[in-house]
């Protein structure tokens, strides 16, 4: 027989002061639409925003490379983990999907890899340098789609050949 | 009858300047006429505290204080206003672990960057209409975190550790 000491647990449910203000009925469909069509044209420059999280992630490079003991591995990988983020959930708010689909895969690739050695770094830069082509180009995704397409499968060849090389739970 | 979004205040904590130029816009656009911002999670909590807003919507990384921080703070600091607002978190993360992590921190609704508007609102209708009871334990206080059903576990208890048959390990 087992003895269980009893959890001491208080459910709360606090008034729904929100509901209460906003009351209901939704919003129109319309609203929607404008707003929408708002994140769609917005015309707020990202870019600059975009070119200092790409020095970031250029920082964060340097400092993996440098070896120099300063820092453990999960630091070096979340110098560049931030950056990459940003770039990843912003560049689509502000009409660059390629620097979303190229920062998806770069955080991806960050979040599998355990240590930032050359070969990894390797791919980050490949990363890098593809984001930087991306604003240099200075153009919306529509019209780079068609090379963008090749830029995503050569990212995605090289991930999957360091993949080969180091398993993930190794990596 | 429509939401009354005149009727409410929202805190923008964001420190992306185009990030938060753009929700607050789409806010505006829905009729919210009571917007505060700040630009981390320091600022942030200083805002809550000042304004106490009915949601507050956050970026995660911030630095020097995080979205996580923030909704920490929100939920226990003593001179928190409503630990119970609605914490809506947004990220470029959407890996389950990470998830995880921020629900453990009191966050209520997570907003996964890029979005649409149709995605802000329905956070918003979310947090109005599906409000999710608290829970306060000695290590935790903040939304309940089971708002999963599992059809499938018929257990007194639903906790992890639980149907491991582990109650030592169940406690969060």
């Amino acid at each position: 027989m087992t003895t269980e000491t009893p959890r001491r647990a208080e459910f709360i449910m606090p008034g729904n002061i929100l509901k209460t203000k906003l009351g209901s009925g939704g919003l129109d469909e319309a609203i929607l639409e404008q707003a929408q069509k708002l994140i769609d044209e917005s015309g707020i420059d990202f870019l600059p925003a975009a070119q200092r999280f790409l020095v970031a992630l250029q920082e964060g490079i340097r400092l993996s490379a440098a070896h120099d003991g300063r820092f453990d591995d999960e630091a070096l990988i979340a110098t560049m983990l931030y950056p990459a983020m940003q770039l990843k959930g912003n560049g689509g708010m502000f009409g660059y999907p390629m620097i979303t689909a190229v920062g998806t895969r770069l955080v991806k690739f960050l979040e599998t890899i355990r240590t930032p050695d050359d070969d990894a770094l390797d791919i980050v830069g490949g990363f890098a340098t593809a984001l930087q082509a991306i604003m240099l180009l200075g153009e919306k995704a529509a019209e780079i789609e068609e090379h963008g397409q090749d830029l995503t499968e050569a990212l995605d060849d090289a991930c999957a050949r360091y993949f080969e090389k180091y398993t993930p739970e190794e990596a | 009858m429509a939401y009354q979004f005149d009727q409410i205040s929202i805190l923008i904590v964001e420190d992306t300047q185009p990030t938060a130029l753009l929700v607050r816009s789409i806010l505006e656009t829905f009729g919210v006429k009571k917007i505060y911002m700040a630009r981390n999670g320091d600022d942030g909590f200083h805002m809550f505290c000042r304004h106490n807003p009915d949601i507050v919507i956050a970026d995660w990384m911030m630095a020097p204080t995080n979205g996580i921080a923030l909704a920490h703070m929100i939920r226990n600091e003593p001179a928190s206003p409503n630990p119970f607002v609605p914490v809506i978190l947004m990220t470029g993360f959407s890996e389950k672990s990470r998830v995880m992590d921020a629900r453990d921190a009191g966050v209520t609704e997570f907003l996964v960057k890029p979005f649409q508007a149709k995605d802000l609102y329905k956070r918003i209708v979310q947090v109005t209409e599906r409000p999710r009871q608290f829970v306060r334990t000695e290590e935790f206080f903040g939304p309940d975190r089971r708002r999963t059903v599992d059809g499938e576990y018929k257990g007194e208890r639903r906790r992890q550790g639980d149907r491991n048959g582990s109650p030592e390990d169940s406690k969060t």
